[in-house]
């Protein structure tokens, strides 16, 4: 597997690539933006994007959609049925995908936006703007901030300290770090 | 297929080192993986996917070499030249650096959350979105450096000098400072909510 990843200078958002090791179709999560330098990335390692996953629908994380589909015909998976108006195939929490060689298992985190999911694809994670480190997602009330620590909670309850997490914005971190760092996860409501 | 696999003794959640199918905790002979490990790395320019987990180095010369996508976590490092070395995600965290240069870098995405630093010089590199959450840094350097969108929240700095760097969205929160020089930095453009200077 060939595993990048991608600052977008619009939005300050991550978006992350995983290849096969030789050429062939690709996953790309969250396409804030697709730019040239990410249109590089994956023509220089001759990748073919077959496959986006969305974590949330807020714009930072899939703004690039529209230019992506000028140029591949990718399949779209997010929790809602339309993104940008273009159709999605719906997923859920404990659904498991097959897409090209990676299993994804499908996690939902709402608490940010209730359509937050995350991704978890053998020992990464992928947070979208549930976790980042040290941090969590923003939210507008203390319901949403509840629902949201709960859904981390139980996400972090499923992963080895040493599972490594990568979030829509921010440095990457891991499991370990933030059940040890993260003030927010600390303690029990 | 992914770039890390578990180790295969069973109930071992550890992933298995590079070129090896178990932890090194569990191979045979750990002190000959070191060895060849060593000659790797002072031969090889470029690493990739590579997992170094609990590893021990010292003394050696990785300058000028690039790392994407690697794991060197729960390590112990010391007096290692990583000077104008690439780093595109490097996972260094709760590990130990001892006298470790990284002048002139280009460290993208590097993790040394929970670590302790000490005794590092970190000057004049791009240190971008990198995460020094937890970490333990003493008498430490990253002068003339621009640390975009890094984070040291929950760190606990002492002695640590970030003069003329770029500071913008750094994320000091709820560190516990002591003695750290900010001169000629953009302090304003960085958080320091719940900042604790002692």
């Amino acid at each position: 597997m060939r595993f990048f990843s991608h600052f977008s200078i619009t939005d300050f958002s991550n978006a992350y690539l995983l290849g096969p090791d030789k050429q062939g179709d690709a996953v790309l999560i969250d396409p804030g933006v697709f730019d040239e330098l990410l249109l590089k990335l994956v023509e220089n390692h001759k990748f073919y994007v077959r496959y986006v996953l969305i974590s949330h629908a807020h714009k930072g994380h899939i703004n690039g959609i529209k230019t992506l589909l000028k140029i591949y015909d990718a399949q779209l998976f997010c929790f809602n049925h339309t993104t940008l108006g273009f159709p999605c195939h719906r997923i859920k929490g404990g659904d498991h995908l097959q897409l090209g060689e990676f299993d994804i298992e499908v996690i939902e985190t709402p608490g940010h936006s209730w359509d937050s999911l995350s991704f978890k694809i053998d020992s990464f994670v992928f947070t979208g703007d549930a976790l980042s480190s040290g941090l969590v997602g923003k939210t507008e009330t203390d319901y949403e901030q509840s629902l949201l620590l709960s859904s981390l909670r139980n996400l972090l309850s499923g992963l080895d300290d040493n599972t490594m997490i990568f979030p829509g914005h921010g440095p990457p971190t891991t499991a370990g770090i933030e059940r040890r760092f993260n003030s927010f996860l600390k303690d029990e409501p | 297929m992914v770039p890390f696999n578990l180790c295969t003794v069973p109930a071992c959640t550890a992933f298995s080192v590079f070129k090896r199918d178990k932890c090194l905790y569990h191979l045979d002979k750990p002190e000959k993986y070191s060895e060849e490990i060593y000659a790797y790395l002072a031969e090889s320019k470029e690493f990739d996917c590579m997992n170094l987990t609990s590893i021990e180095l010292a003394d050696l010369d990785l300058s000028g070499k690039t790392f994407s996508c690697c794991l060197i976590s729960h390590s112990h490092l010391s007096h290692l030249n990583f000077n104008k070395v690439r780093i595109d995600i490097l996972f260094l965290d709760f590990s130990s650096l001892e006298h470790c240069t990284f002048k002139g870098s280009n460290l993208k995405c590097t993790v040394m959350a929970g670590s302790r630093i000490e005794n590092c010089d970190f000057s004049q590199s791009e240190i971008f979105c990198c995460n020094f959450t937890g970490a333990e840094c003493r008498d430490t350097v990253f002068n003339e450096s621009d640390l975009y969108r890094s984070r040291f929240i929950n760190s606990d700095l002492k002695r640590v000098e970030f003069k003329d760097c770029n500071l913008k969205r750094v994320d000091f929160r709820r560190a516990r400072i002591e003695h750290v020089d900010f001169k000629y930095s953009n302090t304003k453009d960085a958080f320091f909510e719940d900042t604790v200077r002692l």
